[in-house]
């Protein structure tokens, strides 16, 4: 991965979180359950345009099957992911429908028997 | 921030959580499979992948989403570069197949197939790349390749733009022609050929570079004068064409008028010449107009060029005047044009025959076979202006074969063998000009059982300019044969007389001029003279155009035995021929 950032050396929730990066969480059927203010501000997305909304919204196009195909696929145990647990670089689509290019790093995790999504997303690129 | 719980999820949570399981079922059930998989979109950007497909080209699917497949594709190690994947993806959009050759030792081979995804649209693609390499050999595959590369030339030939002036080229501009004028039919079309003239000097004295630089600006200022429903094309050389609708035949004067001001009003500065230079650019035009679904496109740009040949060559110097004053001229030759292509569409010419008698009876003993061709709406056709154009255009030889073939049909469904009567049959000066005429005739005649010892042929004096040898070689063959040859419109050419010895024939046939004035008494004594040479040379000679019977007596009086002309007969079709109980 082309980039000097250094991932979360505790890969959870609670340090994703923490990071000050933009933060997005999703729930086990793919749909946004939060978001934080630096996400707010990088991406142009409101709360209410996201949240109980498909993650596939901040996708571009062309990644949109191949995530939900991943994400399908994620729900049969055993649960792993080629995505998870390692920072991936890929564009994000910002609300006006420019994209910037974001590190990623993206964790699963189970809480109170149900799997959530947490990743942040780092901007390395300008919205084009 | 607001927490999220999947008690207070959407209704449908159930059923995303099914399709979700579902999914990942069929995705899982894509990995297994030995095929490698890729659907991309209409623009063929890469959705998604299967596992062996992230193998088959070494990368993640997710460095992979959103790239051009042909890209990933050409970056396989084939050992063939010579079959371009982009162009045969080109072609054939839809659905294809292509076996490509990863090694020749071991084999190893790949087929490429993709489809659309139906239903869709816009259409996404399905592309999977099965391993053949122990359902294929070497010569299949080389074989297969051949064909695609011919393929992809052509392709590449037909769809090239200008790289000088990022025109169409010719063959685009047929092939769109022609979809255009089988859509509108009825529709009044108009195709415009414009020549830069003088743009060889302009070359000359330049340089290429400049003269590059005239077409591109030639290029931009037709570009920049057409409609939008106008098509323009470089057809190549210096010339243009412009492809119009037309509402009515006015209004081709004006489109022309107005191309031409504004390529001409102008004088172009070139860039690439040293001292500075003002080219004044100025065209020839030259136009024919059409109506959809009447003709091809093919045969409208012969009578475009035509028309333009015209003009070029002097006889209207003015596009204006030729739109306007030459317009039934281009008509005309738009009608032969079109009557050659309905000839070889239809694979029949219409042949009359003409009876040839004996003078003194009126008996027929044979008939003449005359081409009358028609336009596809039955309008005859002035035979010699046919068979001139057949000529220009480079369709002699498949008009003479069909020729042959259309006259040896209409004799044989006549019957007029079985009644001993002759058949006589004209052959061009270009079927001469080749060697093999006997050969084909011969095999022709084969097949519709014509009795060779019944068939004379008729060479025009004209034929006689061609290579002697070839003739006399051809000529000799023919009469081996049993074929009787005869030297048509004798006394028209310059060294009738010479040919006479030089070309073995069996006879002559005297032109209608000099039967017309053989009342005229020195004249009369030129035919005398002709009966003798003929009697003494033991040649045969027919007399063409008796029209009366005072010619008839006098013809009968000088020796002459045979002859034919409407006194005996007119040409007849073959429904009139049996009408008239022969």
């Amino acid at each position: 991965m082309a980039s000097d950032a250094q991932p979360p050396t505790t890969a959870n929730y609670q340090s994703l979180k923490d990071s000050g990066l933009p933060f997005i969480v999703a729930n086990r059927l793919g749909m946004v359950c939060e978001i934080n203010e630096a996400f707010e501000a990088v991406f142009g997305w409101a709360r209410r345009e996201l949240i109980g909304e498909s993650l596939s919204q901040i996708l571009p196009a062309a990644h949109k099957m191949s995530h939900q195909l991943a994400f399908s696929r994620f729900q049969l145990p055993p649960t792993q992911s080629a995505v998870l647990g390692h920072p991936l670089q890929l564009a994000t689509r910002c609300a006006d429908g420019k994209e910037i290019v974001s590190e990623h790093f993206i964790i699963a995790e189970e809480r109170a028997g149900e799997w959530y999504f947490a990743a942040t997303l780092k901007p390395l690129t300008q919205p084009a | 921030m607001t927490a999220f719980s999947p008690e207070s999820g959407p209704p449908s949570a159930t059923l995303i959580q099914d399709l979700w399981s579902t999914l990942g079922r069929l995705e899982s059930a894509l990995a297994t499979i030995s095929d490698a998989l890729c659907i991309t979109d209409s623009e063929r950007l890469v959705l998604w992948c299967n596992q062996q497909f992230e193998e088959l080209v070494s990368a993640p699917r997710l460095a992979l989403l959103g790239k051009p497949i042909e890209d990933l594709i050409q970056r396989l190690p084939f050992e063939d570069r010579r079959v371009d994947l982009r162009s045969t993806l080109q072609q054939h959009p839809d659905a294809g197949a292509i076996d490509m050759l990863m090694s020749k030792e071991p084999i190893s081979a790949l087929r490429i197939e993709w489809s659309h995804v139906a239903g869709e649209n816009p259409p996404s693609t399905i592309f999977t790349f099965r391993d053949i390499s122990d359902q294929v050999t070497l010569e299949e595959l080389r074989t297969q390749q051949i064909e695609l590369i011919s393929e992809e030339t052509r392709f590449a030939i037909t769809s090239a733009l200008c790289p000088i002036t990022g025109l169409k080229m010719r063959p685009s501009m047929l092939r769109d022609i022609e979809a255009t004028l089988s859509e509108g039919q009825g529709q009044l079309y108009a195709l415009l050929l414009f020549n830069i003239r003088a743009f060889r000097l302009i070359n000359d004295r330049h340089g290429y570079a400049t003269g590059d630089e005239l077409l591109a600006e030639i290029a931009r200022r037709l570009k920049q004068a057409i409609r939008s429903s106008d098509d323009l094309a470089r057809m190549g050389g210096d010339q243009f064409a412009v492809f119009a609708k037309l509402s009515d035949i006015e209004e081709l004067s004006a489109i022309t008028h107005r191309l031409k001001g504004a390529v001409e009003s102008t004088p172009f500065l070139p860039a690439t010449t040293q001292a500075v230079v003002e080219l004044n650019p100025q065209l020839d035009a030259g136009s024919a107009v059409i109506r959809g679904g009447e003709s091809t496109a093919q045969s409208l740009l012969r009578a475009a060029e035509m028309a333009l040949d015209r003009v070029e060559r002097g006889a209207s110097s003015a596009q204006h005047a030729d739109a306007e004053d030459h317009q039934d001229d281009i008509r005309d030759e738009l009608a032969i044009s079109s009557a050659v292509d309905h000839c070889l569409q239809h694979n029949l010419i219409p042949i009359a025959l003409q009876p040839m008698v004996l003078l003194e009876s009126g008996a027929p003993y044979g008939y003449e076979a005359l081409a009358r061709p028609l336009t596809a709406d039955g309008t005859p056709i002035p035979v010699h202006r046919f068979m001139a154009l057949s000529e220009q255009l480079g369709l002699m030889a498949p008009i003479g074969e069909l020729l042959i073939r259309s006259t040896f049909d209409m004799f044989r469904r006549a019957r007029l063998a079985q009644e001993g009567m002759r058949l006589s049959l004209n052959l061009s000066p270009s079927q001469f000009a080749q060697a093999g005429i006997t050969d084909r005739l011969l095999t022709i005649a084969q097949q519709f059982q014509m009795p060779l010892e019944l068939l004379t042929v008729e060479i025009t004096e004209t034929a006689l300019v061609s290579d002697e040898n070839v003739l006399s070689d051809e000529v000799t063959a023919l009469r081996e044969q049993g074929v009787t040859v005869l030297l048509d419109d004798f006394g028209t050419g310059f060294s009738s007389l010479n040919w006479i010895f030089s070309v073995p024939t069996d006879g002559i046939k005297i032109d209608r001029s000099y039967t017309a004035a053989v009342t005229d008494p020195r004249r009369r004594l030129i035919m005398a003279s002709l009966a003798t040479m003929c009697r003494d040379l033991g040649l045969d000679a027919v007399v063409e155009g008796i029209e009366t019977e005072e010619q008839r007596a006098l013809l009968q009086e000088l020796g002459f035995c045979k002859g034919q002309g409407y006194l005996f007969g007119k040409p007849m079709s073959l429904e009139a021929l049996q009408n008239s109980g022969s």
